[in-house]
């Protein structure tokens, strides 16, 4: 019985693969197949004829490195913020005592359920009076409203196992608050720092609501909104389209790749 | 026996991600504009389509208060089945 249920379940694993990988692989597949040939018959599931005429078509006849440069900094401001911001609020958190606290834990995870188009209209009449829109500052800032809380919520929980007592050795020896919190804290917390950074990352990368609402010039399109424009101003060029594509997920498939470890460590805390 | 163990845990996520696709935006958007004939137009396309469309924020407001409700509803069964502060410790 053992053996055909391990047989089954491997069965079964394989059909998942297939289903989650193929897309994966047809993107790869179209984005190197010439525009001349993509719909042509006969098609087939393994090709010869690459070129790499999409993406040589993509990075000189677009604007997708200006969409590119513009994710990037975005997700690099998210980050950083992202990072400071969540430690410095877990640190407090923890090592304060103050009245309100029962609120702000349900304030936090309340907040992280809110879905982007319910800010999104707020932030687009608030960002206009204050001529926030199309910069980085309020993309940024509007991504770290999605992010914040659950990143808040990481550290909270970090800051509870890490001993009182290591930071008291370190008060005595004359270090001030913050400077044992970077010396003490910070070394051991660095899976911790990793998720927040990464899930940061992931939600200001793969982001459509916010950039698509607040950055209407398209100087200021980030990757999901520029791609979705070039869907719609080429006339559909898939080829080029699917480049494009492939492009903007390699930067998640290496940082899952090199940071697989933390990335599950932070999934088991987050529950 | 695994099953009923679990069982909280993926009434909340069940919980969640519905919420999360109550509220979805992006792929709706990009895959029908809502359309054909407004036949796929969910709560937040329809807000979206009152504040940039038809430049009506007041009533875009409105939908979006209509969502905030029934997102306040599932917190409220999320926050019944689980209690952040058994997770942290809130002192008072």
């Amino acid at each position: 019985v053992s053996r055909l249920q391990r047989t089954g379940t491997f069965a079964l694993l394989l059909v998942v693969l297939v289903a989650v990988a193929f897309p994966f692989y047809w993107m790869l597949l179209t984005s190197f197949t010439p525009r001349e040939a993509l719909f042509k018959p006969p098609f087939r599931l393994f090709r010869l004829d690459f070129s790499l005429g999409n993406y040589r078509e993509l990075l000189f006849a677009t604007e997708f490195a200006r969409y590119f440069v513009n994710s990037l900094i975005a997700a690099v401001g998210a980050i950083v913020l992202n990072v400071i911001a969540a430690t410095l609020a877990g640190y407090g958190l923890t090592r304060f005592a103050f009245p309100g606290k029962k609120t702000f834990a349900f304030g936090t995870l309340f907040s992280y359920m809110f879905p982007p188009m319910l800010m999104a209209i707020p932030l687009y009449i608030l960002f206009s009076a204050l001529q926030m829109r199309n910069t980085y500052t309020g993309l940024i800032l509007a991504h770290m409203a999605i992010s914040l809380p659950l990143n808040i919520w990481l550290m909270w929980q970090y800051f509870q196992i890490v001993p009182l007592s290591l930071e008291e050795a370190a008060w005595t020896s004359g270090a001030s608050r913050l400077a044992a919190l970077r010396q003490v804290c910070l070394p051991s917390a660095r899976p911790d720092i990793l998720s927040v950074a990464i899930f940061s990352f992931a939600l200001s990368w793969n982001d459509f609501t916010f950039a698509f609402i607040l950055q209407t010039d398209r100087k200021m399109f980030t990757l999901p909104v520029g791609l979705a424009s070039l869907v719609e101003q080429t006339g559909v060029h898939w080829g080029m389209v699917m480049a494009a594509a492939v492009l903007v997920s390699v930067p998640t498939f290496l940082l899952v790749f090199f940071l697989q470890r933390y990335l599950l460590s932070g999934l088991r805390t987050a529950g | 026996v695994t099953l009923p163990n679990l069982r909280t845990t993926l009434i909340v996520i069940a919980l969640l991600r519905g919420i999360w696709m109550f509220n979805k935006f992006d792929s709706i958007w990009l895959v029908t504009h809502g359309g054909p004939l407004k036949a796929t137009e969910t709560l937040p396309l329809y807000a979206y389509r009152l504040a940039f469309e038809e430049f009506d924020f007041g009533l875009a407001a409105a939908a979006c208060t209509v969502m905030f409700v029934v997102l306040l509803v599932g917190a409220v069964i999320y926050f019944k089945l689980f209690d952040p502060t058994k997770e942290i410790e809130v002192g008072r």
